[in-house]
């Protein structure tokens, strides 16, 4: 299966309407039931997860924009993408991911640079929070998120252990790292830029960890957290143009809903906050959007699941990066990195629990967790054997060895 | 050895915060009420073009949106020094003239008066910024009206969330350390 990230951003444009959501959905879930395997669906817990899938999915088509239902089915929709990323070996995954990021990284440059701006989906603009590009102040205007993420998470690939742990520098490398970087650096995401940076120091901590080098782990976190506070400071300061301040609209937004909402258990339910009441849209001022979000998906998890929801996503987050953090597959220790930096990520965007690429990377990398660890080779072992009844079978015939 | 300071650490963890929610469980709050203030000229022109607009009202106004937005207005010191200190204003971008604020106060009295400050200081920023513009052509501001009171939480919901992150993260801990304990093996997979 290819890796459909340029693809899922556009799931979110079906967030609220029309039936495109139905015939993507189906879609989905036709491709997760075929890609398990006969004998996972023999089990009577798996096939009813994905009859309900289903069931939820036609519910939230039948559901009237803004509906609890249609929120729903629109995060199950991405959900069911990252389950489907998860049915292949990690190490696969991420290969494919290098080689993807490349290749779009290329045409989208390619295209920026050749192409008059009506003819492509990328154009180089202005406003870069950066300032380096290929034209002064220049930046990749469109690029869609998920094609972002694409990039980021393949500089993190190409930069930790796993690529270059005995490759000193080769031109395929270097070749297939810059376009990548370059790409990334102009999407203008600057959270995600930070949240690789974040990865990159997580995974290098983790591998001088492993490897009993405690002072030299310790170093690097310290080294990246003074570097990080650093900058923070100075685009809080002095503002990088017009990010800083008020992170380009945000904080207002943050201090509103932080001083003029009171947090209880539960919330409002999926994406509903912002729909059950038309007085919340005062918790827009002084910001720049005005869009049913708080732009902090830490914020948004509180006001439609409540803390009990933060509660239960903060529990399985730092669960799943500890694991992945841990593992002794290499490809896992990446995967934990990268979640960590989606989760720096998070603190400036829609990114869990919403219809977004993110939050199915975070599911993919969630279910990672429960695959066994790979063999020495690096290819993890096929995930039917987490299945009891193959899992018997195995044992029976090792018995008989 | 280890075991036991691993667990002791999570303990804390978790005790902290449950106490820091029952701190913030107990918090007295605060009232916010977001108020309007009328901007307007003595000549008002209508834009005919987006160029006339932006060089007219509507522009000037839009700016001054922008560096009100950003920068926020504090009070001056003119202030009663008895309500400085918490009073930080949000501004919206005003493409009609109306600026929006924010105001945190400990009670309804205290947010009026804080009010009636800040349309003081809106109109002496305006002021600043005009200083040359034609007095009749200047811009000035006037009150509107203060919305309903509203209780504010910002320091109970502050102690919610980081007791929550807390015993969040003793959970997590406690559930990875009993379920995954990982073999000792090299770095290699590729």
């Amino acid at each position: 299966m290819g890796f459909p990230f340029a693809f899922i951003e556009r799931l979110s444009d079906f967030q609220f309407g029309g039936e495109p959501i139905a015939l993507a959905g189906a879609l989905a879930a036709g491709l997760l039931l075929v890609r398990l395997r006969r004998s996972m669906l023999r089990i009577k817990v798996n096939f009813a997860a994905a009859a309900l899938g289903i069931l939820l999915l036609v519910a939230s088509v039948l559901a009237p924009s803004g509906h609890v239902w249609r929120h729903v089915g629109a995060i199950l929709l991405v959900s069911l993408v990252g389950a489907l990323l998860a049915q292949s070996d990690l190490v696969v995954r991420l290969r494919e991911v290098v080689w993807l990021a490349t290749g779009f990284a290329l045409i989208s440059l390619g295209s920026a640079l050749l192409l008059p701006r009506e003819l492509t989906f990328v154009a180089l603009g202005s406003e870069s929070f950066t300032g380096v590009g290929i034209v002064p102040d220049g930046k990749l205007v469109g690029v869609a998120h998920g094609l972002s993420l694409l990039f980021a998470l393949s500089v993190v690939v190409l930069c930790s252990p796993y690529e270059c742990r005995e490759k000193t520098f080769t031109w395929r490398w270097a070749l297939m790292l810059a376009p990548s970087s370059l790409a990334l650096v102009l999407s203008n995401s600057l959270s995600l830029v930070v949240g690789v940076v974040t990865a990159l120091a997580i995974i290098w901590a983790a591998l001088s960890l492993r490897k009993g080098r405690l002072v030299e782990s310790m170093l690097i976190l310290i080294s990246f957290l003074l570097v990080a506070g650093v900058l923070f400071l100075t685009t809080l300061s002095s503002g990088i143009s017009g990010r800083g301040e008020s992170l380009t609209g945000r904080l207002p937004i943050w201090r509103n809903v932080l001083s003029q909402v009171k947090f209880g258990l539960m919330g409002a339910g999926p994406g509903q906050f912002w729909r059950m009441n038309g007085s919340n849209e005062n918790l827009y001022v002084g910001g720049t959007w005005r869009s049913y979000s708080t732009h902090n998906s830490w914020l948004n998890v509180v006001l439609d699941y409540g803390l009990v929801g933060l509660f239960v996503v903060v529990g399985v987050l730092v669960a799943t990066v500890l694991v992945l953090l841990t593992s002794t597959v290499s490809s896992k220790v990446i995967g934990g990195g990268f979640l960590c930096g989606l989760i720096v990520g998070a603190s400036t965007g829609d990114v869990i629990l919403e219809p977004t690429p993110a939050f199915a990377i975070f599911v993919w990398l969630i279910l990672e967790t429960h695959k066994p660890p790979g063999s020495p080779s690096g290819d993890c072992v096929p995930w039917v054997i987490a299945d009891p009844i193959e899992g018997r079978r195995r044992k029976r015939s090792e018995k008989v060895d | 050895m280890k075991k036991w300071i691993s667990r002791g650490s999570i303990i804390l963890l978790g005790l902290s915060g449950v106490l820091v929610i029952l701190q913030g469980l107990q918090e007295e709050t605060s009232v916010v009420q977001v108020g309007h203030i009328q901007i307007e000229s003595a000549s008002t022109i209508s834009p005919s073009s987006v160029e006339q607009a932006l060089a007219g009202d509507g522009g000037r106004l839009a700016r001054y949106g922008r560096i009100f937005t950003l920068s926020g207005i504090q009070l001056g010191s003119q202030a009663d020094p008895s309500l400085m200190g918490r009073q930080t204003i949000a501004v919206s971008a005003p493409t009609e003239g109306l600026l929006e604020l924010v105001i945190v106060a400990q009670n309804e009295a205290m947010a009026r008066e804080l009010f009636r400050l800040s349309v003081g200081t809106v109109q002496e920023r305006l002021s600043q910024l005009e200083s040359n513009v034609p007095e009749s052509l200047q811009l000035r501001a006037s009150a509107v009206e203060l919305g309903p009171v509203r209780e504010d939480y910002s320091s109970r919901n502050a102690r919610l969330l980081a007791g929550t992150l807390l015993i969040a993260f003793a959970a997590a801990m406690t559930i990875v350390m009993r379920s995954h304990v990982s073999p000792r093996r090299d770095w290699s997979d590729s």
